[in-house]
């Protein structure tokens, strides 16, 4: 029997833009994202490319991380921020000259011009092209995922919101990249029964799924999740298998908890005195990440050993073989039971690779090499697997997420985030209402309701609920959403007295600049009745 | 996106982190100390999409947005009520639905007038059950004991009558506001653990949902259909 392994890497992030502020933290996720994970990634794939050594990966880009990573503004500041960090690598190797930990100063200086020349020289600045060309040569596949990350079960009961996400995210997909082949990922693998209706609805071939979501299936699933299912209405899903996706994801039992491997928390960020550090951290001396971490994760201690990237690299070309030898293992374990080649759906999310686990595009790059060099394990996307099996059954999944408890309960917790909710319906069927009342508006107020829709989509993101679940960056998790309700309410507040707030507006439209081009109406109920703009949008592209 | 593994951290990163977070008394507590009151406040983490890192990275403090800032030219700030009669209902897990509601002040002030109380029936088909609510109340976690059923969610208001022997009873109802379409999800091997006596059919589901540690993927009903699987083997294997 045959392995297929279906790669799929989630990148995303939230829409965190702050013109207002010369400098924002919460930006910095996307500059270290692109830094430490997006171009080492696409730099591991050219090159493997370049070497015709064959892969195929797929990748989901979250419109929201699109929109980022084309922003002039955002692309400036990184600009500033990789100069920044240039730097403090150079001063670094001063400090460290002669001692043991010069050489990984060197090493870390040594990525990020390389890093950063690659991002500037060789891509123009502009990342998406480098993974279109990919996408274009089948090496990847682009897919996508809602307009803003929402996880879609909270908002089962309103439809035009649901729908409103998957039609604006896959314009948003067609718009941006040359070819896509209609998968696309759910937001936290969040599914229900009936979703799939509004995704077939916009031309989505398939989507991946939360691990249990065949085995919560109220039909009974045949084949677990070695092959897809195909819904009543067409549409294929792909169950992530957890077994192999615990050997990398699993805190117990994953290769990035290996002692060999880089420390990510240690950082000379929090280690080093504020008047040497403080020019690479934020203002008022609050300690940040700088990415220059010069410790192996050792074990439970404090004390770490330095970091040895030798014994790191071949740990990982260990893990890689590991990996492959344990689908084998499955595969072999399947044999004479299953009808049909497996097929594992491998699903992480992006950020995972590089910037958590440093060594993890070299153990990645590993897989690729070791797999292109196997007989027997071949990888795969899921648009390629489904030409090739005839064997799929008719299956409804089940009600299911990949969050903790594998329902929706860390968005709707109603010791932290379930207080949201009541804000988030309502803002959704004022927005809903403001397309009824006004269709067909032009000029400034068509201008005025667009915005509301997008601080409606922003609003929906499952990013803040989970941060406030979670304690994370909650303050500025209940900012964002108390902030997009605000925005919502003024434009429902001012329509009903007929007038449009300009200056509001202009500000709102600097800020808040995603997806340019949506129409508000895309929340009016009727729109449902009409086909979706996707055809539309794949129309004017011919 | 952005955990932590407090255990990793160095002592003097653990006691900035507890002056930080405002845990008392910091100064005077050991290693083992910090990490406890640390970890007890960010939680545990483990969940399928975030295992890997047991614990938050600290990030309560770097956020330097001013308070009020985030707002453009205009805006005012959210309100604490719509002023609304409405009541929005969400599936939570397999049998747990979260039912949040608001009642207008002028419809809060016609029902108090009449001494009405308050309740939320939770139906499905032919079944129902109610639940007592106050007027302070707004929001309320709903058991959705019916496997498979579509509920809906009333908020009733009803009046008291006395008898002439004077024993209180219910009087007239008033549906307030409601939700429907919250169709409780139903699985087919609950009701089926018997055909995972087949060996293979157990290996198909199961061996993608265990990770080679043994442990299984959180869930629970699948723990539950798993839980009944081994039952019914024990069982077997004693007769």
């Amino acid at each position: 029997m045959k392995s297929y392994l279906n790669f799929i890497f989630n990148a995303h992030l939230p829409f965190v833009r702050h013109p207002e502020y010369e400098k924002f933290l919460e930006e910095d996720w996307l500059y270290e994202a692109i830094n430490e994970s997006y171009i080492p990634l696409l730099r591991m794939m050219r090159k493997l490319h370049a070497e015709e050594v064959p892969f195929k990966l797929t990748f989901s880009i979250s419109p929201t991380l699109a929109c980022m990573l084309s922003d002039p503004l955002l692309k400036e500041r990184f600009s500033a921020y990789m100069e920044k960090h240039i730097e403090l690598g150079e001063k670094e190797v001063n400090r460290l000259q002669g001692r043991e930990e010069e050489r990984l100063a060197r090493m870390y200086l040594k990525i990020l011009n390389e890093n950063y020349s690659f991002w500037r020289d060789e891509c123009g600045t502009d990342l998406l092209k480098a993974m279109n060309q990919l996408n274009n040569e089948c090496c990847i596949e682009l897919i996508t995922t809602s307009a803003t990350h929402s996880y879609l079960p909270l908002y089962k009961n309103f439809e035009i919101a649901t729908n409103a996400q998957i039609e604006t995210s896959v314009i948003n997909q067609i718009s941006t990249f040359d070819r896509y082949n209609g998968g696309f990922w759910l937001p936290e693998c969040g599914f229900y029964p009936g979703l799939e209706e509004i995704l077939k609805r916009h031309n989505v071939s398939w989507t991946s799924l939360a691990a249990h979501a065949f085995a919560l299936s109220p039909e009974k699933v045949l084949r677990g999740n070695y092959a897809p299912i195909q819904c009543p209405n067409g549409l294929y899903c792909f169950a992530r298998d957890f077994n192999l996706s615990s050997l990398v994801w699993s805190a117990e039992e994953g290769y990035p908890a290996d002692p060999d491997y880089r420390e990510f928390y240690r950082d000379i960020g929090y280690d080093l005195p504020l008047d040497y550090i403080s020019p690479y951290i934020h203002e008022p001396n609050v300690r940040v990440f700088t990415g220059f971490k010069y410790w192996a994760i050792t074990g439970k201690t404090a004390d770490k050993v330095l970091y040895n990237p030798e014994k790191a690299q071949a740990k990982t070309k260990l893990h890689a073989g590991n990996f492959l030898y344990n689908v084998s293992s499955r595969t072999r374990s399947v044999d004479g039971i299953l009808d049909t080649n497996p097929c594992y759906t491998i699903s992480f999310d992006a950020e995972l690779f590089g910037h958590w686990w440093f060594e993890g595009i070299a153990w990645l790059e590993n897989v690729i090499r070791l797999a292109a060099e196997s007989k027997d394990i071949e990888l795969t996307t899921a648009s390629d697997f489904l030409t090739e099996t005839d064997r799929i059954q008719k299956l409804t999944p089940g009600f299911s997420s990949w969050g903790s408890g594998g329902f929706s309960q860390v968005w709707n917790d109603h010791s932290t985030n379930a207080w949201l909710l009541r804000h988030c319906f309502k803002s959704v069927e004022r927005m809903q209402e403001l397309a009824v009342r006004f269709p067909a508006q032009t000029s400034l107020k068509k201008r005025f309701l667009s915005q509301a829709a997008r601080e409606t989509l922003l609003l929906m993101a499952s990013d803040w609920p989970f941060m406030i679940h979670n304690h994370t960056t909650e303050e500025y998790a209940l900012k964002r959403i108390t902030g997009h309700i605000e925005n919502l309410n003024l434009v429902y507040d001012n329509m009903s007295k007929n007038a449009v707030n300009t200056e509001w507006l202009v500000k709102a439209e600097k800020r808040n600049n995603i997806f340019p081009h949506i129409d508000y109406n895309i929340f009016n109920p009727e729109h449902l009745k009409e086909p979706s703009l996707v055809y539309t949008a794949e129309y004017q592209k011919l | 996106m952005l955990l932590l593994n407090i255990g990793t951290l160095s002592d003097s990163e653990l006691k900035y982190m507890a002056e930080q977070e405002g845990i008392e008394d910091w100064e005077d507590m050991d290693r083992d100390e910090l990490i406890e009151n640390l970890e007890e406040l960010y939680g545990d983490s483990s969940d399928e999409s975030s295992p890997l890192y047991g614990n938050y990275r600290f990030v309560k403090g770097l956020t330097d947005v001013p308070p009020g800032s985030i707002s453009l030219p205009g805006v005012t700030p959210l309100p604490e009520s719509y002023n609304d009669t409405d009541l929005y209902a969400v599936i939570k897990d397999s049998n747990w639905a979260y039912a949040m509601w608001s009642i207008s002040h002028l419809k809060e002030e016609e029902l108090r007038e009449k001494s009405m109380n308050l309740r939320l029936r939770v139906s499905a088909g032919d079944h129902s059950y109610d639940i007592e609510v106050g007027y302070e109340d707004s929001s309320w976690n709903i058991e959705l004991p019916w496997p498979g059923k579509t509920y809906t969610i009333s908020l009733i208001a009803t009046d008291k009558v006395v008898d002439s022997d004077g024993v209180e009873g219910e009087g007239t109802e008033e549906e307030i506001c409601s939700a429907g379409n919250l169709c409780c999800p139903d699985f087919y091997f609950i009701n089926h653990v018997s055909q995972l006596k087949n060996k293979n059919t157990f290996k198909l589901i199961f061996d993608p949902l265990f990770t080679n540690g043994g442990v299984l993927v959180k869930n629970n009903i699948v723990d539950r259909i798993f839980s009944q699987v081994i039952a019914d083997r024990k069982k077997g294997e004693k007769k």
